[in-house]
């Protein structure tokens, strides 16, 4: 199946870039489908459109608009190919440039892991949508650490964790301690369970749709 | 140059109010001059634990509001000679002072003390950021709770998104006993979470009830072990090296000898 739309972490905000080959209605349906979603994770930040080769008119591009608004999504700009798309966002108020591929290509060559060495306190918020994350702290229960990729902590986890946030099922969550209230990896969601032992290095990842938990010993068998 | 401590704690009801007291009382012991202000504007509090509720003309939001000059409104407490209260308003709420106000007025108690002590309001709005606004340090007051703990954790990153430096950690009303029996958590676990120093540790003590009712602060009772704590914790703010000693409690003879039998303290 073809993707109808793909949603991106990029610099300061997300990058959605739009099947343009589909027809628009499943594009459409698609885009409202992925913000619904992903609604808590993207409020307030800012969208780049990636439109492609597509052309839609301006009653598609007005509807377009009152979704975004919807979420509470700041518009950066629409890229498309076509004149008239851009010419139509402008309409509207919105910022349309020409379609940069080097940016494009820029964005998801570029995944480095950065190290945060800090502990995250309960009501404090980190997301990272640029790929995988090392955090050298803990997370603190009431604190929430949201990556787009994979996930290491060097330190206790009590919070919430969520790695793959944008729909990579593949990620994994390591750490030290992994007491999470709890674990999300893409869309699936597991609490832990109300038992306290003692603790080892544990390693999350999704099987069978579920968020499976292994001891790190176990993990690298 | 004086040192303006704000003392705060997230939870309402952990002690920030007898800790202000006891600690300005003990550090004027020391031979500080030092002036307690309570920034917990409509529901002050800081007056009736010092005893000095009927000395009170003129208010925090009077000196804010040019109704009287700073010293006017300063009262002398009843003991030490060099402890003074500012404080707060009853009738009004925390709108009636804004940050930059609290700094000017911090400012300007800084000339004339050695110590002034904030006790600030419960909570994290704007009473919490009046408080802790003009602070050089902050002291977090806890007790053995997760509720508690929770919520000082809460203010320890609010402290780090306000730049102040990292707070230091008052744990009160601590039960040796249920610790020991593995029902309250224990200095150890609350560090553990908190992971911030630690300035004094503050037994449960019924004595402290007693003692508010009536307007008298613990560390002016020499028999107190309580007051004895809260002066090692004004020694430790004073810049003396005071160790930090584990908190006993009066354990029955058949828990101690079961104890030394498992090998135990």
């Amino acid at each position: 199946m073809v993707e109808h739309v793909a949603i991106k972490g990029a610099r300061g905000g997300l990058r959605v870039v739009v099947n343009d080959i589909c027809s628009w209605d499943d594009a459409f349906a698609a885009i409202q489908h992925q913000l619904a979603q992903g609604a808590n994770l993207f409020q307030g930040m800012s969208v780049s459109f990636d439109m492609g080769a597509r052309v839609i008119d301006s009653k598609e591009m007005q509807s377009l608009y009152t979704v975004l608004q919807t979420y509470q999504l700041t518009t950066a700009d629409i890229q498309a190919d076509s004149n008239t798309v851009r010419q139509f966002a402008r309409e509207i108020g919105l910022v349309a440039k020409p379609r940069s591929t080097t940016q494009a290509l820029r964005i998801e060559s570029a995944t480095p892991a950065p190290i945060l060495i800090k502990n995250l306190r309960s009501g404090q918020v980190h997301k990272h949508l640029h790929g995988d994350l090392t955090l050298l702290g803990d997370v603190n229960a009431g604190a929430e650490l949201i990556v787009s990729g994979s996930l290491v902590v060097f330190g206790r986890v009590r919070g919430l964790v969520h790695a793959g946030a944008l729909g990579d099922r593949s990620a994994i969550i390591c750490a030290i301690e992994l007491a999470a209230t709890q674990i999300r990896i893409a869309d699936v969601r597991a609490r832990a369970p109300e038992q306290d032992g003692n603790r080892h290095p544990e390693i999350a990842c999704i099987e069978d749709d579920q968020i499976i938990v292994h001891s790190w010993e176990e993990y690298r068998r | 140059m004086a040192k303006v401590i704000t003392i705060t704690s997230g939870k309402g009801g952990v002690g920030k109010t007898t800790s202000t007291a006891n600690l300005g009382t003990a550090l004027a012991g020391l031979g500080n001059k030092v002036v307690v202000v309570d920034a917990d504007i409509g529901l002050r509090n800081l007056d009736v634990v010092l005893g000095l509720e009927n000395r009170i003309v003129y208010d925090l939001v009077d000196v804010i509001e040019g109704n009287c000059r700073l010293r006017q409104a300063l009262i002398k407490d009843k003991h030490e000679a060099e402890l003074y209260l500012l404080p707060a308003a009853q009738t009004r709420d925390k709108d009636a002072v804004t940050q930059e106000e609290m700094i000017d007025l911090v400012n300007q108690l800084r000339e004339e003390f050695d110590f002034v002590l904030i006790d600030s309001p419960a909570g994290i709005e704007s009473g919490f950021k009046n408080a802790i606004v003009g602070a050089d340090e902050i002291i977090i007051v806890t007790t053995p709770e997760v509720s508690a703990v929770r919520d000082a954790d809460r203010i320890i990153g609010l402290c780090e998104a306000y730049e102040k430096p990292q707070p230091r950690l008052i744990l009160n009303r601590l039960r040796p006993k249920m610790v020991r029996n593995g029902d309250m958590m224990s200095v150890e676990d609350v560090l553990q979470i908190l992971a911030i120093e630690l300035i004094g540790i503050i037994p449960e003590d019924e004595d402290v009830i007693t003692a508010t009712n009536k307007g008298e602060v613990l560390v002016l009772d020499k028999k107190s072990r309580t007051g004895k704590c809260y002066i090692d914790v004004a020694r430790r703010i004073n810049g003396e090296a005071v160790p930090i000693e584990p908190i006993e409690d009066n354990a029955s003879l058949i828990e101690r000898l079961s104890n030394m039998f498992r090998g135990g303290r």
